[in-house]
C-alpha cells in the first residue's frame, strides 16, 4: 500500500536538537572567562552537570544556574562576626557579673545559638534562591519566610523582552546587576536580582530563544 | 496566698520565661530542619548532606540550650 502521508515530526525534532546543540557550542565557545569556575558555591554556573530540580523533564538540560553575587553576603557575614564577638566583649566589661551564677552561661549559649541561626538562615536563603535557565524555560526559585516556596517558570518562546541594569559603584566594580525579563506567560515579569555578569546572561538567553521559536 | 506570691523569686519567673522562649526556639529549630528538607527535595545543588547536618546540629544545640536553662538556672 502506498504511503499517502508520512509525518515529518522526527525531522523537525532532529532539526530542533541540532539548533540547540549549535546554541550550546556557541555559548560554550564565547565563555572564555577564567573566573567561571564551576564550584558549587559559584553564582554563575554554565552547563552544570550535577544539578537537578523538582520539575525538570527528562529531556530538559540546565544551561545556566544563577544566584545572587557572593558580595551580597558580606553584610550578614560582617554582622555575624560582630555578633560572635559580643559575649567576649560583654564578659570583658563584666556587664553580666551581677546576675546569679549560671545566667551568664545560659545567656552566652543562647546568644551563640541565635548567631548560628542567623548565619544558617542567611546562607540557606542565598544558596537556594536560584535562577535557572534551561534549554526549554527560565525558572525562578524562591524560598521566603521559612517554609514558603514559590517556583515560577516561563518557556523560552514566551520571552518577549530582556533588559538589565548595573547602576552603582559596587555593582559596576564587581560586575553584577538585575535582569528583568518580560514574558507572555502567567508570570509576566521575572527579576533575576544581583546576578553576576548580567550582559552574558542576557546574551545566553538571547542565543537560546531563537532555537525554540 | 499573697505571701506565697511575694515569696516567689524574680529569678524563678525569669527562668520560666527563659524556658518558654527556648521552647518556642526549639519549634523554630525544627522548622529550619523542615525547611532544609523542603529545599533539598526541590533542588539538588550539591552539599545537601552537609547542609542537612548543620540543620540538625542547630537543633541539637537548641535542645542543649533548653536543658542548660532547665538545669543551670
Amino acid at each position: 500500500m502506498p504511503e499517502i502521508f508520512i509525518s515529518d515530526t522526527p525531522d523537525l525534532e532532529k532539526k530542533e536538537d541540532k539548533n540547540l546543540e549549535k546554541a550550546e557550542r556557541k555559548i560554550k565557545n564565547e565563555d572564555h572567562d577564567p573566573h567561571h569556575h564551576h564550584g558549587k558555591f559559584s553564582s554563575f554556573r554554565l552547563y552544570p552537570r550535577d544539578i537537578d530540580f523538582e520539575t525538570r523533564s527528562d529531556d530538559e538540560k540546565v544551561v545556566l544556574l544563577l544566584r545572587q553575587h557572593f558580595i551580597v553576603n558580606l553584610k550578614w557575614i560582617f554582622i555575624a562576626i560582630l555578633m560572635s564577638l559580643v559575649p567576649g566583649t560583654v564578659s570583658m566589661f563584666g556587664i553580666l557579673s551581677s546576675l546569679p551564677s549560671g545566667f551568664e552561661i545560659v545567656i552566652n549559649i543562647v546568644w551563640y545559638l541565635v548567631t548560628m541561626a542567623y548565619v544558617l538562615e542567611n546562607f540557606l536563603s542565598w544558596y537556594f534562591n536560584v535562577y535557572i535557565v534551561t534549554n526549554e524555560r527560565i525558572i525562578d526559585v524562591d524560598f521566603n519566610n521559612l517554609i514558603y516556596k514559590r517556583i515560577s517558570d516561563a518557556t523560552l518562546d514566551n520571552i518577549q523582552d530582556i533588559t538589565y541594569n548595573m547602576g552603582g559603584v559596587v555593582r559596576t566594580v564587581f560586575n553584577y546587576g538585575d535582569i528583568l525579563i518580560q514574558t507572555a506567560s502567567e508570570v509576566s515579569e521575572f527579576d533575576f536580582l544581583a546576578v553576576p555578569e548580567p550582559d552574558k546572561v542576557v546574551k545566553i538567553i538571547n542565543d537560546l530563544v531563537p532555537q525554540v521559536k | 496566698m499573697i505571701d506565697t506570691i511575694l515569696n516567689i523569686s524574680i529569678w524563678l519567673v525569669v527562668k520560666i520565661a527563659a524556658l518558654i522562649l527556648l521552647g518556642i526556639y526549639l519549634v523554630f529549630a525544627l522548622v529550619i530542619v523542615r525547611q532544609i528538607k523542603l529545599m533539598t527535595s526541590t533542588l539538588t545543588l550539591g552539599y545537601e548532606g552537609l547542609i542537612t547536618f548543620f540543620g540538625y546540629i542547630h537543633l541539637i544545640f537548641a535542645v542543649l540550650a533548653f536543658l542548660a536553662a532547665l538545669l543551670i538556672l
